[in-house]
């Protein structure tokens, strides 16, 4: 995951999360590490964050897409700072 | 043709193989458009200039504050409260007088996007903040002038070259998403991610090497890291789906 996402995963720039599904693996995260929440959705459940999973982005619409074991999800903050 | 002037001044890029005089040439007859004169349009227009672009029209609506001054080498402290693209003029016309300064300070919004981008070859996006960009990119696909992103967030950076109806575009992958509210940055983070927009900026003009199209590179700085996602475009996209593959005007 992006390194601004690190601060609430204790600096672990990869950790593993359970799930069978993109947003179950989601909310697995959110379990282990409940103040990254805040950083991956806003208050409406909007992603704020560009997931990509193999290399594929994965969208809002997409939170149901399956998952198999050693999938790998990349977590990339958008920032608009400039 | 350069002058005499000219070919000294930029003898070593036009030595660069692949650049040469027609390069320089094409530089000097290239019209860029920089939104935003802050932490990235600092070292995005310093880098354009000095490379001998022909114009350079920097667009910002803000004023010179003390909280600025970390970020926004163009700014000096004398500039406090003076309009930034005043000020980033004065400096880039001291830089390179050869370069045709022009300094528009206006808020970019939806009225008046196109008007101001309009017979520009390339838009620089050195915006800090999301809705303007989106704007930008859509003002860009529509009048088919590339558009060469960049964001920052403390030590971290992003950028990407988006080349109309060809590749991804900001809309494709960020899915049109605001996060508002002050971002913290370190200088050394828009100068890096800026650089790297003037070098993608004198890539395209010249003609030369591979675009970062398709690819969002983050920077990690804290752990001086560059990592590329690959990114496609977005079929159903609300910005670039509808639109044809254009030859460049």
């Amino acid at each position: 995951m992006s390194q601004i996402l690190r601060q609430f995963t204790e600096d672990q720039d990869t950790v593993e999360a359970s799930g069978s599904t993109v947003g179950e693996c989601l909310d697995d995260l959110v379990r282990q590490f409940p103040e990254i929440k805040r950083w991956l959705f806003d208050k409406n459940g909007i992603l704020l964050v560009l997931i990509l999973i193999n290399g594929e982005a994965v969208y809002q619409k997409d939170l149901n897409r399956p998952v198999a074991d050693g999938d790998e999800l990349h977590l990339i903050r958008i920032v608009g700072g400039g | 043709m350069l002058t005499g002037y000219e070919l000294e001044r930029y003898d070593r890029q036009i030595m660069i193989r692949g650049f040469g005089e027609e390069g320089q040439e094409k530089l000097k007859q290239a019209r860029i458009f920089i939104a935003g004169a802050g932490g990235l349009g600092a070292p995005v227009s310093v880098y354009l200039t000095a490379a001998g672009a022909g114009a350079i029209r920097v667009v910002d609506h803000e004023k010179v504050e003390l909280s600025n001054l970390n970020r926004q080498v163009l700014h000096w402290s004398e500039d406090i409260a003076r309009s930034k693209v005043d000020s980033a003029a004065e400096k880039l016309t001291r830089l390179n007088h050869e370069v045709k300064i022009e300094a528009i300070e206006e808020v970019i919004a939806e009225a008046n996007v196109s008007q101001l981008v309009a017979g520009f070859d390339l838009i620089i996006d050195a915006m800090d903040n999301l809705p303007t960009r989106y704007l930008l990119n859509k003002a860009a696909l529509e009048m088919n002038i590339p558009l060469f992103h960049g964001a920052v967030y403390g030590f971290e950076g992003r950028a990407m070259t988006i080349i109309p109806a060809q590749t991804a575009c900001l809309m494709c992958i960020y899915k049109g998403v605001i996060i508002e509210g002050k971002f913290p940055v370190v200088g050394v983070t828009t100068a890096v991610i800026g650089c790297i927009q003037a070098a993608e900026a004198i890539k395209y003009i010249v003609g030369i090497g591979e675009l970062l199209t398709n690819r969002l590179l983050i920077y990690d700085g804290l752990n001086m890291k560059f990592t590329e996602l690959k990114v496609k475009k977005d079929p159903n996209c609300e910005h670039c789906s509808h639109l044809v593959k254009k030859d460049k005007k």
